[in-house]
């Protein structure tokens, strides 16, 4: 059991809010990811779940229960940490059983544990190893081995791949969504990769100067984003916002396209411009087009190679359905 | 020899004497290698005082403050590297004052509080001394160790449900191991030479191996050639010590300075 209830909590520093009164539930069993800039609050945010930092006001909730005054260990929460916080100084083994010594279990159920955890990771033929013998991967994994042979009502990941190279870090990502699948535990995640978010998440939570700017699914934000915060963040590469006369058509303060929403035809087409940047990536095309007289900078998606080149003059279709409406203030227009 | 300027000459000399008679100590010119060499004022340096005693007394005072030291030091310096408060350098900064403070400056309320708990010429009076004089320094290696060490390994420990005590012991102790060994030997070594506090603290039950080459500098002769036995039985210890964990030592200091 895992459910999570932040309600009206704030944090500041000295005299700096940096989460005002903020209210979330996390369901249990709900894979969630906080997601946002750099500074936006979210790792402050998990670090009040977990208890390492205090909350100013406000209350948690786990499980129903108020956990505020809590300390760490008494949460029942598992945490994964950026740098993996493994201790340089006691074997993969003796790092894993860590959690489970000083909950003072008794050694023939440790052994039994960290077995377990080592076959699921695959850390087996490393048990007796120092962190400093392996690489990052497999740091990351006994990491996560120390959170799950607690069996916590809880996982809180703390940008755990975000020190992995990009290959790895993809695989670990499959590792960690299989994982939940399996375990079907609550998992708190905190990451500034959109990607991460939307290929793991069941909910995400878009976060900016510590305010909740959207909760919803993956699909319910890259479909209808609340406001043009959450429109330029989720998704990649990020959606395209006009502003001026050609919002005004639409009757409109900005107008959002996704570069995937725009179509390049050969010539006539509603917009026009020239190629400024185009990245071949074999299966898509991304175009930086320029002189559009709509944005600085325009970014499209064509399907395939296309053959257009830097200079070359660009004709655009976006589609009608797909453009999202925003008022002065940034926030949707309901269709 | 008194003649002799060169402080590194008037060095090797002194180490000449232990192995010289009195009357060739004292020669003018001094003798350098050319005299019959003689073990005699070992045998006499300890005839006339027990060795043995004075060592077990340098070793119980050096290391009991030593040990003592540490165990205050850990938890203070923990608290300032990983909690600080507003006032944590103001601390530090005045604790590093105290050792700047003439040690003669607080001798009398110091004897006074001795008087009072019946500590004069006690090994316990001297290590608590010798501890908190010692503590300034301890308490800022420590820290210096301390900050190195990454919090978010910290956090980890209490997550994975560590008490404080638990965290400080499996955790924080083992990762600095290398600070706090050469914090210890450090002050070991700083404690062992202390002279001011142990001449004036202690007589005879108490006194350690300073106090034991200060009773061969006599006012009534000139014992060169004993004071030299004296003081090289008084630094022996430590010099090997010392040797044999200079590379320890030298790690330690230079730990946080070059990364």
């Amino acid at each position: 059991m895992g459910q999570i209830e932040l309600k009206q909590v704030t944090k500041s520093f000295g005299d700096v809010q940096v989460i005002p009164p903020l209210d979330l539930t996390i369901h249990d069993g709900e894979f969630t990811v906080f997601v946002g800039p750099s500074g936006c609050g979210k790792s402050t945010l998990l670090r009040l779940i977990a208890g390492l930092e205090d909350i100013t006001t406000g209350h948690i909730e786990i499980d129903g229960k108020d956990a505020t005054a809590l300390v760490p260990a008494k949460r029942g929460l598992a945490m994964v940490f950026q740098s993996y916080a493994l201790y340089p100084h006691m074997s993969v083994r003796k790092n894993i059983a860590f959690p489970l010594r000083m909950a003072k279990m008794d050694s023939a159920e440790i052994d039994k544990r960290v077995n377990a955890a080592a076959s699921v990771l695959n850390l087996t033929d490393y048990l007796d190893r120092r962190p400093g013998q392996l690489s990052g991967g497999q740091r990351q994994r006994v990491a996560i081995g120390r959170a799950i042979v607690r069996e916590p009502a809880a996982f809180l990941f703390d940008e755990p791949l975000s020190n992995l190279d990009a290959a790895l870090r993809v695989g670990m990502r499959l590792e960690i969504s299989e994982l939940h699948k399996r375990l079907e535990t609550t998992m708190v995640y905190v990451t500034h990769d959109q990607v991460e978010a939307m290929t793991m998440a069941d909910k995400i939570v878009v976060l900016q100067a510590g305010v909740i700017e959207q909760v919803g699914t993956p699909l319910e934000l890259y479909r209808a984003p609340r406001n043009t915060f959450v429109a330029g963040f989720i998704g990649s590469p990020r959606m395209n916002l006009i502003e001026g006369p050609e919002a005004a058509k639409h009757n409109a303060a900005t107008i959002g396209v996704r570069p995937e929403h725009i179509d390049v035809v050969e010539s006539g087409g509603q917009w026009q411009g020239t190629v400024g940047v185009a990245e071949h990536l074999g299966s898509d095309t991304f175009f930086h087009i320029h002189n559009t007289g709509l944005a600085e900078t325009l970014t499209v998606r064509a399907i395939g190679d296309v053959s257009l080149q830097h200079g070359d003059t660009i004709h655009l279709n976006p589609r009608a359905d797909e453009i999202h409406r925003f008022d002065a203030q940034g926030l949707r227009i309901a269709k | 020899m008194d003649d002799c300027t060169d402080p590194v000459l008037s060095n090797l000399l002194d180490h000449l004497d232990q192995l010289q008679t009195e009357a060739q100590a004292i020669n003018d010119p001094p003798l350098f290698f050319n005299f019959d060499w003689t073990l005699e004022n070992y045998a006499v340096v300890q005839e006339r005082s027990d060795y043995m005693k004075f060592l077990w007394n340098s070793i119980i005072i050096a290391g009991g403050s030593t040990i003592l030291g540490i165990l205050i030091a850990i938890p203070a310096a923990w608290s300032m590297a990983f909690v600080p408060s507003v006032r944590t350098k103001d601390i530090l900064l005045w604790m590093l004052s105290t050792k700047m403070l003439p040690a003669v400056g607080v001798l009398y309320p110091i004897s006074l509080i001795f008087v009072e708990f019946n500590l004069l010429d006690t090994r316990l009076g001297l290590i608590v001394v010798l501890m908190l004089i010692n503590l300034p320094i301890i308490v800022w290696m420590l820290y210096t160790y301390f900050r190195e060490i990454p919090g978010e390994i910290l956090e980890a420990a209490r997550m994975d449900g560590a008490t404080l005590r638990d965290e400080i012991l499996y955790v924080l102790t083992p990762m600095a191991v290398p600070g706090i060994a050469s914090t210890l030997l450090l002050n070991f070594i700083l404690a062992w030479n202390e002279a001011f506090w142990t001449l004036n603290l202690t007589a005879a039950n108490a006194a350690p191996l300073t106090a034991f080459i200060a009773s061969y500098s006599s006012p009534e002769g000139l014992f060169f050639a004993k004071l030299s036995a004296a003081s090289t039985m008084a630094i022996a210890p430590i010099l090997i010590l010392g040797w044999f964990s200079q590379k320890q030592l030298v790690r330690g200091l230079t730990f946080g300075a070059v990364k």
